[in-house]
């Protein structure tokens, strides 16, 4: 009992934190606060069944959230389910009388929420016992329990042993060992826990024999996702979503991947399904941001379309703004994508390799003592050319990433190095090779790569919080004999102040500047580029970029000045300069967050728990703000957002364009409500209209007009097809227009470690580019989006997915005008089935992923459908 | 009866996603009454290291896999379809996956996915991919016989088949989406989807408590709606110009699987 209660606070503390209003400001910023240590049990943790555990043939489980204040004793012990006596009363009697060593963040004991499982398990009724002692136990078992696949000590294990028609037993201590006196014969033994499957051995013990043995029980699930986040953080931003665990690495459709996983939330839109460019509120993808901690990387996903270049297991969690992103995030006029890694624990280690049809990778995490380090190693290699080949040789791909990275230190004094790459080449016939040769020899026609390292320190000390960055890299671009290359420094200073007294409330003020320079060299074959080079060649966008520099500096404050009450301004300004234009532009921001209540849904919330009016008053007494995930808030915002003119594919080397085009400008606004319903519900209801002024590079690819024609073979007119060509479609990434979008997004989810999980998303959006002086549909503009993501977790270690995907047709210009049509919505269907495979000293997954199982048409342009299935099939081997 | 009435709840509509949800429950085995209790102070016994031992069998391997639960199968499957009424024909290879739960003793009910090549004789027979995608109710007859049932929807994907242009349907000579009679020669290409109905009987040996195999043998019935996509778009509606044709097929196929719990 007590091992699974240590090892539930332990996780649960660790990774599930309900980081609700207790802790410092700072904190709630982050998925995973650094700087945190959770509270660790003190005292004696068991928890005595009430009598009923006799009567009961399944198993019952409690879920309690356990508030432990900053002195390490329990303040409040609430239920989280609806009532269920005696299970949750003897549950709540036990959890009050335990003791903890308090959880600190950055080192100042702080008070935190722990939402806690315990299932009961049915026990038989103890037999009366004989009047006599029983024969003279002799013998003696003793030994070790562990867990099966990660050799864990099976710490609280109950051994029972029958010798005869008499029963012994005793506990495992916290090392999972037990030693257990017995009388000469032989002895059943069977070994009991929460959460284990049952077990069952037969030893034969002589007279004065002693038998040392060592049991794997194997647990009724490995979830490799424990540290998925239950518990609510303290809301801050006006719109982001935050998505973790088996919410980024098992969503179908997704290949695993987390950043793919953007796809199915609210407000996104795709070019072609399968094409991971968003389109984000109406945006051009150009216009979002994909970063990895705050760092943009210039090529996300392989070959522009395969998993993202970060392997999954660095990336802990997925923040996705879909607009009204904080100052912190500056240079994008859409939305923001921000994968985020973490700090790895002090022992922490972790061997993890796995394959599949296109890739195999593996990732290293252990300690170097030595510079009381951890450094973790990842990296993958790619080979859909061995699949392309059996399809043709004409052609060839290959990719490989790598990521390093080493934490010193704490969260808050401490240093972090995180260097990545990623390589791709796509190989064509050689220039001299035989047109009619079925297989001619291959030589590189595309190369895509880059490099960075990103250099982090932190230092905190009272009120004081400083970050101080800087990410060096090189990029490289190799297309049609154009190679194209950059070197990247951006510089990074923050600091936080967390001022007492200084007004009502609490009070966070963070500023900073930040700076990039890029140097761009781009070469042509031969010195100069023909006519026919130029047209769609790299340097068709990339000439007049040399030198880029942005200075910039930004300023936020975070208030709240009561428990209410959220009200966040800032304020940041961009000097950008490419060696001929020079532009300054000011995004000043504010959003705000209005606490209404607690909403109790019948069946969904908790009886017990205090109406919305006392849970309120309580939260002001206490000065907690005590958000558990049932509170109802208004938003709203206001912003004003700039960027450079970025091409709207994301190449390595060909990130900024030159300012002479102007900057990108939006200025967006957003109104919601979010509500919390228990048990792991919420619902998020916002509405937004942007307006875009000007619009720069912005991805069009249909016709400007349509005309028909007689058909010289026919009497009848046909279609013709348009004559836009690829010129005409970069004539007009170059010309700014005006544009706006609004829309109406709803989002509800369930996050839970038990059962269903997922999220239902769907968006009513519009948006518009001016042409002629009135307003048209957008070309990728898609009225309905409605994603359906469902995960259930079953026992012996199954995960079964599934994700419905609806997306309305895209516009389509026709006689009458410029996408003044529709074409045709799409459908689509996905399943994914993991399975975890527990061997005695290892964990080995299998996974198969089909995307669009039936098949359905996707129209990609008027009159072309594509209709694909994707069947992937995956190992992953963890020890 | 009452395997037949649950049967018709089943039919009725039980949802995949309650169904095996539900017994996730029955896990923790009874433990034996605690008689005495020494609670004796742990001591090491790490100076002893024996190997690790894994529990005994604690359920025969039938009776886990007539308990409820989640199943999975994967497989292979060779098999043909024959088209009615001058619908291609054509034979080929093909994988399946199933999965779903076992609800009881008597019943499961799958999702099943199928997917294969079909192929026969170039300019005349079809020359793809044949998919389709069923719920199975399954009644286990006994410890080894079960039999299916399942309806769904199932679909060819062609490119060119080399088959001859029907009379009067000519591609480049259509203004508008036509349909093409059914008595007449088949589209030359067809990306389209319909009906599908399911008979399937299979024979399973079970290899462990999680782990057994199947033969399997299944009939099947088509009716799907062909769908030859000429390129082009209606210039005023942009409305696709398509060619369609109703085909119905019969089909057969042997497979052998293997099942998960």
């Amino acid at each position: 009992m007590s091992r699974a209660v240590r090892t539930a606070v332990r996780a649960l503390a660790a990774w599930s934190l309900a980081l609700v209003g207790w802790l410092a400001p700072g904190v709630a910023n982050a998925a995973l606060p650094p700087g945190l240590e959770p509270p660790e049990a003190v005292t004696r943790t068991a928890i005595d069944p009430p009598a009923e555990v006799t009567r009961i043939s399944a198993p019952v489980e409690v879920r309690v959230k356990i508030v432990v204040g900053s002195d390490g004793s329990v303040r409040r012990v609430e239920r989280i389910d609806t009532p269920n006596p005696p299970w949750d009363e003897a549950l709540m009697r036990a959890v009050a009388r335990w003791g903890f060593r308090p959880g600190r963040y950055q080192g100042k004991p702080v008070a935190v929420a722990i939402t806690f499982t315990h299932r009961f398990v049915p026990v038989a009724p103890p037999p009366r016992a004989p009047p006599d002692g029983g024969p003279t136990r002799t013998a003696e078992l003793r030994g070790r329990v562990v867990e099966k696949g990660t050799r864990a000590p099976g710490a609280g294990v109950r051994v029972l042993a029958q010798v005869g028609d008499r029963k012994y037993r005793t506990d495992c201590d916290r090392k999972g060992r037990f030693r257990l006196a017995l009388p000469p014969g032989v002895a059943r033994i069977s070994l009991h826990g929460a959460g284990y499957l049952p077990f069952l051995q037969q030893e034969r013990l002589a007279d004065g024999e002693q038998v040392a043995v060592s049991y794997a029980v194997e647990k009724e699930r490995y979830d490799p996702y424990e540290v998925v986040v239950f518990g609510r953080q303290r809301r801050r931003e006006l719109s982001r979503v935050t998505l973790r665990g088996a919410e980024i690495q098992q969503v179908p459709g997704t290949f695993g991947d987390p950043y793919r996983v953007v796809a199915t939330l609210p407000g996104v839109a795709s070019i072609i399904s399968l094409l991971p460019l968003p389109v984000v509120r109406g945006a051009s993808p150009g216009s979002t941001g994909f970063l990895i901690d705050g760092t943009r990387v210039p090529l996300l996903f392989h070959l522009l379309s395969g998993p993202s270049v970060i392997h999954p297991a660095f990336v802990d969690e997925v923040r996705f703004y879909p607009g009204g992103a904080p100052v912190l995030y500056g240079g994008y006029t859409a939305g923001v994508i921000d994968g985020r890694t973490r700090r790895a624990g002090k022992d922490e280690r972790l061997y993890d390799a796995d394959i599949n049809l296109l890739q195999a990778g593996g990732l290293v995490r252990t300690p170097l003592p030595l510079l009381d380090a951890t450094l973790t190693v990842g990296g993958r290699v790619g080979y859909p050319g061995v699949i392309l080949s059996l399809a043709t040789n004409q052609a060839s791909l290959s990719y490989w990433d790598y990521q390093l990275r080493l934490d010193g230190g704490n969260a808050r004094n401490g240093w972090t190095v995180f260097a990545f790459g990623a390589w791709d080449e796509v190989q064509g016939p050689a220039a001299d090779a035989d047109p009619n040769d079925p297989e001619p020899e291959l030589e590189p026609v595309l190369q895509l790569g880059f490099h960075r390292i990103d250099l982090r320190a932190q230092h905190g000390r009272g009120p004081w919080d400083g970050r101080y960055r800087v990410v060096a890299g090189i990029d490289q671009t190799l297309s049609a004999g154009q190679s194209l290359s950059k070197l990247v420094l951006e510089p990074t200073l923050r600091w936080t102040l967390r001022p007492q007294g200084w007004l009502p409330g609490e009070v966070e003020l963070v500023g900073g500047v930040e700076g990039i320079h890029h140097d761009t060299d781009l070469e042509l074959s031969g010195g100069t580029s023909t006519p026919a080079q130029s047209q769609g060649g790299i340097d068709e966008f990339a000439t007049g970029i040399t030198r880029i520099t942005v200075a910039s500096a930004l300023s936020e404050a975070l208030w709240r000045p009561n428990p209410r009450w959220l009200v966040r301004p800032g304020v940041r300004a961009d000097w950008r300069y490419d060696g001929e234009t020079a532009i300054l532009a000011a995004d000043p921001r504010i959003s705000a967050r209005y606490r209404l209540g607690v909403v109790n849904v019948p069946g969904l919330s908790t009886a017990a728990t205090a109406t919305s009016a006392d849970a309120l008053r309580r939260a002001e007494q206490d000065g907690t703000a005590a958000d558990d995930g049932r509170a109802t808030w208004l938003k709203a915002g206001v912003g004003v957002f700039h960027q450079p003119p970025r091409m709207f594919l994301p190449l390595p080397g060909l990130d900024m364009l030159p300012l002479r085009y102007g900057l990108l400008q939006s200025i967006q606004t957003s109104l919601g409500v979010e509500m919390g319903l228990g048990s792991g519900f919420s619902v998020n209801l916002e509405g937004y209209y942007n307006h875009m002024d000007p619009v720069v590079f912005d991805l069009e690819v249909n016709p400007a007009s349509v005309v028909t024609q007689a058909n010289q073979t026919l009497l009848d007119p046909t279609a013709a097809a348009s004559n836009t060509t690829a010129q005409d479609v970069i004539d007009r990434l170059f010309a700014a227009q005006q544009g706006r979008a609004t829309g109406l997004e709803l989002m509800v989810r369930r996050q839970s470690r038990h059962g269903v999980y997922g999220w239902i998303s769907y968006t009513l959006s519009l948006s518009e580019r001016q042409k002629s002086g009135t307003f048209v549909p957008y070309d990728f503009d898609r009225t309905h989006l409605l994603n359906v993501v469902s995960g259930l977790r079953l026992p012996r270690n199954w995960d079964l997915g599934l994700r419905l995907q609806y997306q309305s047709g895209k516009p389509a210009t026709t006689t009458t005008g410029y996408n003044a049509a529709r074409g045709a919505g799409f459908f689509r269907l996905d399943l994914r089935i993991d399975k975890r495979a527990v061997w005695n000293k290892w964990l080995l997954d299998f996974y198969i992923d089909i995307t669009n199982v039936a098949l359905m048409p996707e129209e990609v342009t008027p009159g072309a459908t594509l209709r694909y299935v994707l069947p992937t099939f995956g190992l992953r081997a963890r020890l | 009866m009452r395997s037949l009435r649950r049967g018709c709840a089943i039919l009725g509509g039980i949802a995949v996603w309650l169904c095996v949800a539900a017994p996730a429950a029955a896990s923790a085995a009874e433990p034996p009454a605690p008689v005495d209790a020494p609670a004796e102070a742990s001591a090491s016994v790490d100076e002893d290291d024996p190997p690790l031992r894994l529990s005994l069998p604690t359920q025969a391997d039938r009776d886990a896999w007539r308990t409820a639960g989640f199943r999975v199968e994967s497989g292979l499957l060779y098999g043909g379809v024959s088209g009615l009424g001058g619908a291609p024909d054509g034979v080929g290879w093909g994988f399946f996956t199933r999965v779903g739960a076992r609800l009881d003793a008597d019943w499961s009910l799958l999702l099943a996915f199928r997917y294969g090549a079909v192929s026969g004789a170039v300019g005349q027979d079809l020359l793809g991919l044949r998919y389709a995608v069923t719920a199975q109710p399954v009644l286990h007859l006994g410890e080894r016989w079960s039999v299916a049932m399942g309806l769904g929807v199932a679909g060819f994907v062609e490119g060119g088949s080399g088959r001859p242009e029907p009379d009067g349907a000519t591609r480049d000579a259509l203004v508008a989406p036509y349909t093409v009679p059914g008595d007449s020669a088949a589209l030359p290409s067809c990306n389209g989807a319909g009906a599908v109905a399911q008979l399937r009987l299979a024979w399973t040996f079970v290899l462990g408590p999680m782990s057994a195999t199947a033969l399997e043998a299944m009939v099947d019935g088509q009716r799907s709606l062909c769908v030859d996509d000429t390129g082009r778009v209606e210039p005023d509606t942009a409305t696709a110009i398509v060619r369609r044709q109703w085909w119905t097929h019969v089909g057969w196929s042997f497979g052998w699987s293997f099942q998960w719990r």
